[in-house]
C-alpha cells in the first residue's frame, strides 16, 4: 500500500484515541507496569498495525482499546477514547452497549472464541439478536453474514458445530460475528498466527476485501512484519510498553528510524538471503520484564548506537515526516548500525549419505480404518547438509520426523539407514550408536524441557545417556556443550522458567547436540520465538553446522527461514513428497503447482507485489486421499481426465530437482513465467493509472 | 565443538554481554517466586482464618488440658455440690452439660484428637496409593489404564458411606480399619486427578525426548513426571483432608468409631444427644456439630487459598 487510502483530516474524530495510557498487571499481589505511556490514534477507515516482540504490551493495548481487561489488569493513567467517548469513565452497562454496537474484536485462536456446544448458525445469529433483531431475522442475517465472509455453503455450515470446521473456516465465522454490528472499530489480535500460511493468506485477503466495504477503523496486532506491511496503512512499533516509532508502513519499513525497528527488520531473512551469505542480525540482550523500572530510553541497554545522552535524557519525539516519528536521540545515526558480518568460512556439504530414508511409509491403524500418513518417502542427508521440509499442517512433516527418530514404527518394506546400514525401527530397540546419531529439537522449548530440572541436570542426563560417560566427566562435557550454545556457567543451575525463550531453545539444542549427533531433526524450532531471538537461533544452527558438519532436517512453515538455512528443500502434501530441489532451483522454478501456491502465500515484508495463488478448500485427510494426484482437488493447473485418474510420475527437471506432476517441466515453466508476465502487465497498468 | 570467540552481534544471553540478561532472568528466580507465593498466601484472608482455626484444633488435640477445667468423662458439680444434669450453657460449664452431667465444652475440646489423628493418616494413605495409580495409568494408558480406571470407577459408583459401613462392619470398628477404609475410599478421586495431570504431562515433548534417548519408564515416571504433578497432589491432599474429617464424623455418628462410646468424639456425641433436641436440650448436639463444621471449613479455606496461589 503505497498511499494512504483515506488521508486523515485533522477535524475528523478518531475512531480510537489512546492518550498516555499506563497499565499494570497485578501478579502475585504486586502491580507490575506493562504499558508506560502509550499514545496513538486510529482514524475511521484506517488500518493501524501494532508490532513488537512478545511482552511489549501490544495485546494488552488491543484489549485496553475495548477496556476489556483481565481481572488483574489495572489502568493507572491516561485516556482511551472511542469516537470521542471516554471508555475509562463508562459504567458497566454503557460499556456493554459500546461493545455490542460500536466495537468488535477478533481473537488469536478461533477455536477458543466460539462455543463448542452450539451450532454455528445459532452463535452467529446471536450476535444479531443482541442488536434487537427477531430470531427469524437474525438467522437470515447470519446466513448473509457468512456469505459475506465467503463461506461456500452457509446454510450447511450453520447446522454444523465448531469442531467440524477447520481453523480457517472458524476464523471466518468469528470475523462474520465481529462484523455483525457494523462496528466503527475492529480490533484484530494476531488473527492469523495459529493458521497455515496458505490459510493465513486467505483470511488476510478477506479482511483486506472487507476493509473497503465496512469502513471501520482497524487495529491489527501482529508479530509478523509481513502481515502488517500488507494489511495496514500506518504502523506503530512497541517496545517495553512504549511506542518507539510510528509512521506509514512504507516509511517505517523502508526507512526505519529507530534502532529497534532496524533490528527487527534486519533479523528476518529477506531478499532471498542464505546462510552462506551472512549471519542474521540479532538484537543483544532481552526485553525488560514487565514491572522493571526503565531507563531514560527504553532501548538503551540493547542499542548499537547508544551515547551518553541516551542514558541521561528521555529521547524526544523526532518527526521524520508528516506521519512518521521516532523516539530516538540519534535517528540520523541509524546508518551506522553495523551489518552482520559476511561469512568467510566455506559451508561444506559432504558427498556420502549419512542417514537415508528409503521408501518409508507409515500407516496408522485406527478403529475407523487405516490412515496412510506417509507414502513411500525417499530422502537422504549428506554430511553437513540441511534439508528443509515444508507443507501445510497435516501434510505429514512431523510424522516423517518422528518416524525417523523411531517414535513411530514405519510400515514393512521401507528402511531408515545410518551410513548405509539399516537401523532398528523403534527407538527402544536401537543400539546406542543409532540413538546418538539422530536427535531432535522441538518446536516449543517450554514443552521440551522438564521444568522441574536444572539445565545442568537436563544436559548431564543427555550426555550420560547418549555417550555412556558418567560422573564429573559427564558434567564437564555438559558444560562444554552448553558453552558451544553460548550459554554460560551461570545458566547451568537455573531451571527453564528462569530462562528467556531464546535461552530455553539453546538448552534444547544443547541437549540434542550432547551426544555429537550426525543428524538433528528440528521441528519448527523458531516458530515459538520472537524474530530477533529466531535470528540468534538460526545463526547458532548455521554456525554449529559449519563447525561440526551436522546434517539437519529442518521443518518450518516459514519459507524465508527455510530458504535461509536449507541446502535442499522438500515439499510435502498428504504424506507424499511433491517436489525436492536444491534451494536455488526451488526459487528459480519451475515448481510443482502446490509449491507455487505455497510460495505465493507468504506475506512479504518488502512490500513486493503479490501474485497469490489461492489454495481453495482444505488439505484432504490422508485417511481418504483423492484418486490420481492427491493435489488435483486444489490444483489451479488441474487437467481433467488425467490428474484425477492417474498417479503422477516423478519427473526430473534437472539433476537433483524432482517434481511429482503430470505437466511436463517445460510446460510448467512456460505457464509460470506467463502468470508472472500477466502480473507485470497488471502492475504496469496500475502505475499508468 | 568450538566456542564462539568473536564479539559480533551478541545474541541474547551469550556470555559476553549477558550480565544484564541474567540479572533480569534471575529476577524471577524460583526462590523469589516461592517467596512471593508465600507472602501472598500469608496475606490471603481465607488462609489466615483457616490457619487460625486449624492451629486452634491442633492445640486442643495436643494439649486439651490447657483449655479445660473438667475432664471429658467427669461429672460436673456446681459450687453447692449439686450434680448438673442437662444444664444449659452457664459459667461453670460453658457449653452446658449432657444427660450424664459431663461438660460439653470439655468433650468438644477433647474430641479433636481422634479426628486429627485419623483424618490425616487416612488422607496420606490415599494420597500415596492414589498418586502411584494415577501416575501409572496416566503414563502407560492402554489396558493397564482401562482395568485400573474401571476398578476405580466401580468403587466410586458405590455410595461411599454405604461402602464404608460394609467394610467397617466386616472387619470390625477399630481405628486401623476405619483409617484404612477412608484411605481406600479416597484412592479413586486422588488417582483420577493425578492421572489427568499425568496425561497432560505425558503429552509434553520432554517425555518424548526422554523416550527417544532410551530412558526406562520407571525413570520417566518418578524423575521426569512426578516432580511436575506434585502441586496437584498437594492441593488434592488438602481438599481430601476436609472430606476425610467429614466422613470420619459421619461414621462415628453412625456408631462406627474406633473407641469406646464414652470417649469424647464429636460424631458419637452428636449421635447420642440429638434426640433430646425436641426437648430443647440442644447444646450437647449443636456444639460438637459446630466443631466438625468449623474444622472442615478451616481446612477447606486453606485448601482453596493454596490452590489459588499455586495458580496465580
Amino acid at each position: 500500500m503505497t498511499t494512504l487510502q483515506n488521508p486523515p483530516t485533522a477535524t475528523e474524530t478518531p475512531a480510537l484515541a489512546i492518550t498516555d495510557l499506563h497499565m499494570s498487571y497485578v501478579v502475585r499481589g504486586k502491580p507490575r507496569e506493562v504499558l508506560r505511556g502509550v499514545t496513538f490514534e486510529v482514524r475511521p477507515g484506517e488500518a493501524f498495525g501494532l508490532v513488537g516482540e512478545s511482552g511489549c504490551g501490544k495485546s494488552t493495548t488491543a484489549y485496553a482499546a475495548l477496556r476489556y481487561l483481565p481481572r488483574n489488569g489495572l489502568i493507572t493513567g491516561g485516556k482511551i477514547e472511542a469516537s470521542g467517548r471516554e471508555l475509562t469513565a463508562m459504567s458497566g452497562s454503557e460499556l456493554r452497549e459500546f461493545r455490542a454496537h460500536d466495537a468488535s474484536m477478533v481473537y488469536q485462536d478461533p477455536v477458543q472464541a466460539v462455543n463448542p456446544v452450539l451450532q454455528i448458525g445459532r452463535q452467529v445469529a446471536e450476535s444479531f439478536t443482541v442488536l434487537g433483531h427477531s430470531s427469524g431475522e437474525a438467522r437470515d442475517l447470519a446466513r448473509k453474514a457468512l456469505e459475506r465472509v465467503h463461506i461456500a455453503d452457509p446454510v450447511g455450515v450453520m447446522e454444523r458445530y465448531p469442531h467440524q470446521l477447520s481453523g480457517g473456516m472458524l476464523q471466518r465465522v468469528v470475523i462474520a460475528m465481529a462484523l455483525a454490528s457494523d462496528p466503527s472499530l475492529l480490533v484484530l489480535d494476531e488473527p492469523t498466527t495459529g493458521l497455515d500460511a496458505t490459510v493465513e493468506a486467505e483470511v488476510l485477503d478477506l479482511v483486506r476485501e472487507l476493509r473497503d466495504e465496512i469502513g471501520a477503523a482497524i487495529l491489527l496486532i501482529a508479530h509478523n512484519l509481513g502481515v502488517i506491511r500488507t494489511m495496514c496503512d500506518r504502523v506503530g512499533v512497541m517496545y517495553a510498553g512504549r511506542m518507539v516509532e510510528e509512521g506509514t508502513v512504507d516509511e517505517v519499513f523502508d526507512g526505519p528510524s529507530h534502532p529497534y525497528t532496524v533490528g527487527l527488520l534486519n533479523s528476518i531473512p529477506r531478499h532471498g538471503l542464505r546462510k552462506t551469505d551472512r549471519e542474521l542480525f540479532s538484537i543483544p540482550g532481552n526485553l525488560p520484564q514487565i514491572g522493571d523500572s526503565l531507563p531514560t530510553c527504553v532501548y538503551v541497554d540493547r542499542c548499537p548506537v547508544v551515547t551518553e545522552l541516551c542514558r541521561s535524557e528521555v529521547p524526544p519525539i523526532v518527526d521524520r515526516s508528516d506521519w512518521h516519528w521516532t523516539r530516538c536521540h540519534h535517528p540520523d545515526r541509524i546508518g551506522e548500525i553495523p551489518e552482520p558480518e559476511e561469512i568467510a568460512a566455506d559451508h561444506l556439504v559432504g558427498e556420502e549419505e549419512v542417514i537415508g530414508v528409503h521408501g518409508v511409509s507409515k500407516t496408522f491403524h485406527q478403529r475407523s480404518g487405516d490412515v496412510p500418513a506417509l507414502v513411500a518417502v525417499d530422502l537422504g542427508f549428506a554430511e553437513g547438509e540441511t534439508l528443509g521440509l515444508v507443507g501445510e499442517s497435516g501434510s505429514g512433516k512431523s510424522t516423517l520426523a518422528k518416524t525417523m527418530l523411531g517414535v513411530y514404527e514405519p510400515d514393512e518394506g521401507g528402511a531408515i539407514t545410518l551410513r548405509g546400514r539399516p537401523m532398528a525401527t523403534k527407538a527402544t530397540q536401537r543400539i546406542e550408536e543409532s540413538i546418538r546419531s539422530i536427535q531432535m529439537v522441538f518446536q516449543n522449548p517450554d514443552s521440551a524441557l522438564n521444568r522441574s530440572w536444572t539445565v545442568r541436570r537436563i544436559l548431564t542426563r543427555a550426555v550420560s545417556k547418549l555417550t555412556g560417560v558418567t560422573g564429573p566427566e559427564a558434567d564437564s562435557r555438559a558444560v562444554e556443550v552448553a558453552r558451544a550454545m553460548q550459554l554460560s556457567e551461570r545458566h547451568m543451575d537455573m531451571r527453564p522458567r528462569q530462562l528467556s525463550g531464546g535461552l530455553k531453545q539453546r538448552v534444547a539444542i544443547a541437549r540434542a547436540f550432547a551426544g555429537d549427533p550426525d543428524v538433528v531433526v528440528s521441528d519448527e524450532p523458531t516458530s515459538a520465538l520472537d524474530v530477533s531471538v529466531q535470528a540468534a537461533i538460526l545463526n547458532l544452527l548455521a554456525e554449529l553446522q559449519r563447525d561440526v558438519r551436522t546434517s539437519y532436517l529442518f521443518i518450518s512453515h516459514d519459507i524465508g527461514v527455510v530458504r535461509y538455512l536449507s541446502d535442499r528443500i522438500a515439499v510435502m502434501y498428504v504424506g507424499r513428497l511433491m517436489e525436492l530441489a536444491p534451494t536455488d532451483a526451488m526459487f528459480d522454478g519451475p515448481n510443482h503447482p502446490y509449491t507455487e501456491a505455497l510460495l505465493s502465500a507468504v506475506p512479504s515484508v518488502d512490500g513486493e507485489a503479490e501474485n497469490r495463488i489461492p489454495l481453495t478448500g482444505e488439505i484432504p485427510s490422508p485417511k481418504d486421499p483423492p484418486p490420481g494426484c492427491v493435489f488435483h482437488t486444489r490444483c489451479h493447473r488441474f487437467i481433467e481426465g488425467t490428474c484425477d485418474v492417474l498417479e503422477p510420475p516423478v519427473v526430473e527437471v534437472r539433476p537433483g530437482h524432482t517434481i511429482r506432476c503430470h505437466i511436463p517441466p517445460d510446460e510448467l515453466a512456460a505457464a509460470q513465467a506467463e502468470d508472472l508476465g500477466d502480473l507485470r502487465d497488471v502492475l504496469r497498468a496500475e502505475r499508468q493509472a | 565443538m568450538t566456542t564462539k570467540s568473536d564479539q559480533s552481534p551478541t545474541p541474547d544471553g551469550s556470555p559476553e554481554q549477558s550480565g544484564e540478561a541474567i540479572r533480569q532472568a534471575a529476577a524471577a528466580t524460583r526462590r523469589q517466586v516461592r517467596r512471593e507465593q508465600r507472602a501472598l498466601l500469608l496475606r490471603t484472608p481465607g488462609f489466615i482464618v483457616g490457619s487460625v482455626i486449624v492451629l486452634f484444633w491442633i492445640l486442643t488435640a495436643v494439649f486439651p488440658e490447657l483449655f479445660t477445667v473438667w475432664g471429658p468423662k467427669e461429672t460436673v458439680v456446681d459450687d453447692a455440690g449439686q450434680t448438673l444434669l442437662r444444664t444449659p450453657p452457664n459459667s461453670t460449664a460453658w457449653f452446658g452439660t449432657d444427660r450424664l452431667a459431663r461438660d460439653v465444652y470439655s468433650r468438644v475440646v477433647h474430641g479433636s484428637r481422634p479426628i486429627l489423628i485419623a483424618a490425616p493418616a487416612a488422607t496420606l494413605i490415599a494420597a500415596f496409593i492414589g498418586s502411584l495409580l494415577g501416575l501409572i495409568t496416566g503414563y502407560f494408558r492402554g489396558w493397564v489404564d482401562e482395568i485400573v480406571s474401571r476398578l476405580l470407577e466401580a468403587i466410586l459408583s458405590i455410595p461411599s458411606i454405604l461402602l464404608a459401613i460394609v467394610i467397617v462392619f466386616t472387619f470390625g470398628a477399630t481405628n486401623p480399619v476405619i483409617i484404612g477404609t477412608i484411605g481406600f475410599l479416597f484412592i479413586p478421586p486422588i488417582a483420577r486427578t493425578v492421572r489427568a495431570a499425568t496425561l497432560a504431562e505425558a503429552q509434553l515433548d520432554y517425555v518424548t525426548a526422554a523416550r527417544m534417548r532410551g530412558e526406562r519408564s520407571l525413570f520417566i515416571i518418578s524423575r521426569e513426571i512426578f516432580p511436575n504433578v506434585i502441586g496437584v497432589v498437594i492441593v488434592e491432599v488438602t481438599v481430601r483432608l476436609g472430606y476425610a474429617i467429614f466422613t470420619l464424623a459421619t461414621l462415628a455418628f453412625l456408631g462406627l468409631s474406633g473407641g469406646n462410646v464414652t470417649d469424647p468424639n464429636w460424631g458419637v456425641d452428636v449421635a447420642q444427644n440429638y434426640q433430646q433436641i425436641v426437648a430443647s436440650v440442644w447444646w450437647p448436639t449443636v456444639f460438637p456439630a459446630l466443631a466438625i463444621g468449623i474444622l472442615v471449613i478451616g481446612v477447606n479455606l486453606i485448601a482453596d487459598s493454596i490452590e489459588k496461589v499455586l495458580k496465580s
